[in-house]
């Protein structure tokens, strides 16, 4: 790998993990609710509700997984 | 009408402020332990230049990242984008802080951050050369990497509220008041409650990033920006609840863990 290639490399990684942190799953997540917003934003009740809900769950689900995951 | 809009637009800018002044605050507290460590061991000189420089370059981002975007980029887009980086953003400082708080994970320590600076730092064989070029590298690393985030911050919030101008003077006031209360007490300031800070602002960046999703996709909030402390509301009562569930299983599993070895024993 030339220096310019391992420089990318090292400037991906370090986007990658400032991004994105230590919960990858956030982003899927975080791509599933802008692809909800953009399916429901003219069905009132869906669009109120279903955001927020959504977030939660995203949220929940990550905190409960963690003592799996140590 | 008129009085209900009124009452919408200050509730996001107060909503606005808060997020960006907490967010500088807790950053700002972490690069004031770098800067302070750098300050003692390489000297004052290089810590404050080094601190100055990177300041500037974040401020130079801000600018040249958030005047663009509120100029040129297409509202709904530009609100998509802002609304999925600060959910992405809120979650993680949520998701971190949650699990401090219930004591999963262990609080961030500013006095261990301290003494691993002064340690780096103070290698006997260093020159005073390589110290003061070392040290001014260590003060510019740590602010400009604290501070990042909170410039993304700025120009996420600014720009998607056309309020540029307000959420980086709220930063600044924000790394002012951290650094005039470091100059005070002369050291790092590990008594800030920062993880309770970072919840609060988690909670904020959260609400904030669900908010511009809605509307960059086109939906209709009730109540326009009025809903925005609504959904603060919503996502402060499923942290805490989340935070009294995980102190719980974190003790249930200790007090088992307790009784199996007094059984072992």
């Amino acid at each position: 790998m030339t220096v310019l290639g391992r420089a990318l490399h090292k400037v991906a990684v370090g986007v990658w993990r400032f991004v994105v942190g230590d919960a990858p799953e956030f982003v899927l997540a975080v791509v599933v609710l802008v692809g909800f917003a953009l399916a429901v934003h003219d069905a009132r009740p869906a669009e109120w509700f279903g955001l927020p809900v959504l977030v939660v769950a995203v949220l929940v689900a990550s905190v409960l997984r963690e003592p799996r995951r140590q | 009408m008129d009085i209900l809009s009124a009452v919408s637009g200050t509730s996001s800018l107060v909503v606005l402020l808060l997020a960006v002044f907490g967010a500088a605050a807790v950053e700002m507290v972490e690069a004031l332990t770098v800067v302070v460590a750098v300050g003692v061991t390489s000297g004052w000189r290089c810590a404050l230049q080094g601190a100055g420089a990177a300041v500037a370059v974040l401020v130079a981002l801000v600018g040249l990242g958030g005047i663009p975007l509120v100029r040129y980029a297409p509202i709904n887009g530009l609100r998509l984008g802002v609304g999925a980086l600060l959910l992405l953003l809120g979650l993680s400082w949520l998701r971190k802080a949650i699990l401090r708080a219930g004591g999963l994970l262990p609080l961030h320590d500013e006095d261990a951050v301290y003494a691993a600076t002064v340690w780096a730092l103070s290698a006997p064989d260093a020159t005073k050369r390589a110290t003061y070029t070392e040290g001014l590298g260590v003060a510019f690393k740590g602010v400009f990497l604290e501070g990042i985030e909170v410039a993304l911050i700025v120009i996420s919030l600014g720009a998607s509220q056309n309020r540029l101008g307000v959420a980086a003077a709220a930063a600044g006031a924000a790394a002012l008041l951290v650094a005039a209360a470091g100059l005070v007490v002369a050291r790092q300031l590990s008594e800030v409650p920062e993880n309770l800070l970072k919840l609060v602002v988690g909670v904020m960046l959260t609400s904030f990033g669900t908010f511009w999703i809605g509307e960059g996709a086109g939906a209709h909030w009730p109540a326009s920006d009025g809903c925005l402390p609504m959904l603060v509301v919503v996502f402060a009562v499923a942290t805490s609840i989340l935070v009294t569930v995980m102190r719980r299983r974190v003790t249930s599993v200790a007090g088992g863990r307790r009784l199996e070895q007094e059984a072992g024993a």
